[in-house]
């Protein structure tokens, strides 16, 4: 009788503290964004917080507004979830910042109407479109890639690049372009399987004064192949140029990506002209800051001239 | 057998002196003589980098450490504190730190001969009236208020309400600023006219599609200044003579191009009056 009595008193306060938590769930409260947010009202939506450039980006952003804004980390989910369906449809935001291109894909599911800011997203040419969405791209432009490559590196006059039709046919074409204006030429060989990278780097090396790894999938298909090329650029001491500072491990002589702090802070600014009422002038912006790694043991160990006015540039100084 | 309680004791008194007291009185006694630094006309993070190659460069000469800060608020409130070491700041900030803090110059930057530059607006589109510029955004590798402040000056403080209207887009060095117009990121850049040069070498086209909207007067680069009453210390004036000495060797030349320098001299008296 005893432990029957203890065991139904248990449940029963099990039940009555439970009870708050239950009546929270079911009358759900409305999306908090600030009781006194003039700019209006802001979702910020990560793609998985456990990314370190996402988080970067989106306390870049929140440090730039400075206002309250509610956030949802689809903690690398694709389908947009319970809670984002909920804040999307029931918070009615003013604008919704997404952060990868996960993020954007579910909330443009959602809200297609609404004002919609991205970045951080791989290729975002490939992004469903929706006439209210700006971005900040989350690659550099080619002519200014190439402009630094000349400023670190003046003698370099002929730079290798193996890409993919597939993926890459437009972007080479203007990287042709902007860097025959700079007076460098891009000698480029096209490959339709990662197979046939090390064939078409063997060829390309003894024509080229260094190598530019772009991110073309299937190139860069594994790691194998990543290591293959720098193995068999650094056979030849050939400089490796790339866009993300992770290659600079493998090295890379010098590595050019977007700041991400300013990426923020440029998300920022197209988020107060929407909300303002006033359509930025380009729908999808370049990075505008630089974040820049040189590799001097590689420099130095290969023995190519590096202009040491551009030093003062660099991020990170590999030595 | 009784000897080995006395014998514990006695290893681990000298492990306790070898490993915490010894190092202790050693730090105590020996503070290391620090430059510190801090440069409201940049925001390139490369705080760490810029550590490990002075602090590489200063130890071969000492007991000298080089400590860069990352934030205005941080750097003054330390350096309110701290009497001892050289402080590595701009000519701008040196000017009004001095109106609250007892601070000398010691020695002045040099950049390809000159003690100082001039920062140059640029833009696009020409600009006739600075009435033009309202609402504009212009990037800048400068803090807000250090590129408000020199706009300010450009054009008189009854354009203020124009300049206040402009929009900063803080941008990591003067090379993105400039590019961030080109690429039609920013309407303006406010950079040195000397970065603007460097892109006339490396992208002719950008350079020649930027139109000079104003130029600022002669402001001094740089400065290592110190403590009013402790430029007497032998420490300190040492390390005020290896920085002199930095441009001789590779390795300090490398460590002044990372800050955009190419060396120092002493701050002339003519010099000294640019300062506000």
């Amino acid at each position: 009788m005893k432990t029957v009595s203890g065991k139904s008193g248990y449940r029963r306060w099990v039940l009555l503290l439970a009870l708050p938590v239950i009546s929270y769930a079911v009358t759900m409260p409305e999306p908090v964004y600030g009781e006194e947010n003039s700019a209006g009202k802001i979702l910020a939506v990560n793609s998985n917080s456990r990314v370190k450039a996402y988080s970067q980006v989106l306390a870049s952003f929140k440090e730039a507004m400075n206002t309250s804004l509610q956030e949802i980390d689809l903690d690398g989910k694709k389908e947009p979830g319970s809670s984002l369906t909920y804040a999307v449809e029931k918070g009615n935001p003013d604008l919704v910042y997404c952060i990868g291109s996960a993020a954007y894909v579910a909330v443009n599911s959602l809200h297609p109407e609404g004002n919609v800011i991205f970045s951080s997203a791989i290729n975002w040419r490939r992004l469903p479109g929706a006439d209210k969405s700006y971005g900040v791209s989350n690659e550099l432009s080619t002519e200014m890639q190439i402009t630094m490559f000349r400023y670190f590196f003046p003698e370099v006059k002929r730079i290798g690049v193996i890409y993919s039709k597939s993926f890459n046919r437009e972007w080479i074409k203007s990287a042709r372009e902007s860097a025959g204006q700079l007076g460098v030429k891009i000698v480029a060989v096209d490959v339709k399987d990662a197979g046939d990278v090390t064939s078409a780097l063997e060829k390309l090396l003894p024509k080229i004064d260094a190598l530019w790894i772009t991110p073309d999938p299937i190139v860069l298909a594994s790691g194998e192949t990543i290591q293959k090329i720098f193995l068999l650029s650094d056979k030849v001491k050939k400089p490796v140029f790339a866009y993300r500072n992770v290659f600079a491990k493998f090295g890379a002589v010098l590595t050019l990506s977007a700041d991400l702090v300013t990426v923020g802070r440029q998300v920022a600014g197209l988020a107060r002209q929407l909300l303002a009422g006033a359509g930025p002038a380009e729908k999808v912006e370049n990075p505008a800051g630089t974040y820049i790694t040189l590799n001097l043991k590689k420099v130095t160990e290969y023995g190519i001239p590096v202009n040491m006015e551009a030093m003062d540039s660099v991020n990170h100084v590999i030595e | 057998m009784r000897r080995k309680p006395f014998t514990h004791v006695m290893v681990a008194a000298i492990l306790f002196l070898q490993m915490v007291y010894f190092p202790l009185k050693a730090s105590s006694a020996e503070e290391a003589m620090t430059i510190y630094f801090y440069n409201p006309e940049t925001s390139v993070n490369n705080f760490a980098s810029l550590k490990n190659s002075f602090d590489g460069y200063l130890s071969v000469f000492g007991n000298y450490r080089f400590q860069p800060f990352s934030d205005r608020e941080t750097f003054e409130k330390f350096i309110e504190k701290k009497s001892e070491g050289l402080y590595l700041v701009s000519s701008w900030h040196f000017s009004k730190l001095q109106k609250r803090l007892p601070i000398t110059p010691l020695l002045v930057s040099v950049s390809k001969g000159k003690s100082t530059q001039r920062n140059a607006l640029t833009s696009k589109k020409p600009i006739k009236n600075p009435s033009e510029l309202t609402n504009k955004k212009v990037a800048s590798a400068g803090a807000e208020s250090y590129t408000r402040n020199i706009i300010k000056k450009m054009f008189g403080e009854d354009k203020a309400g124009v300049v206040d209207s402009l929009t900063v887009l803080t941008v990591p060095k003067d090379i993105d600023a400039l590019m961030a117009v080109g690429f039609g990121m920013a309407d303006l850049a406010l950079t040195s006219e000397r970065s603007l040069l460097k892109l006339k070498t490396i992208n002719e086209k950008q350079y020649n599609n930027l139109k000079r909207v104003a130029l600022s007067g002669p402001a001094l680069l740089p400065l290592v200044a110190a403590k009013i009453g402790s430029t007497d210390d032998d420490q300190l004036r040492d390390l005020v003579l290896i920085l002199q000495q930095m441009p001789k060797t590779k390795e300090g030349d490398r460590n002044l191009k990372m800050l955009g320098l190419d060396g120092w001299k002493k701050v002339s008296d003519s010099e000294l009056d640019l300062l506000e």
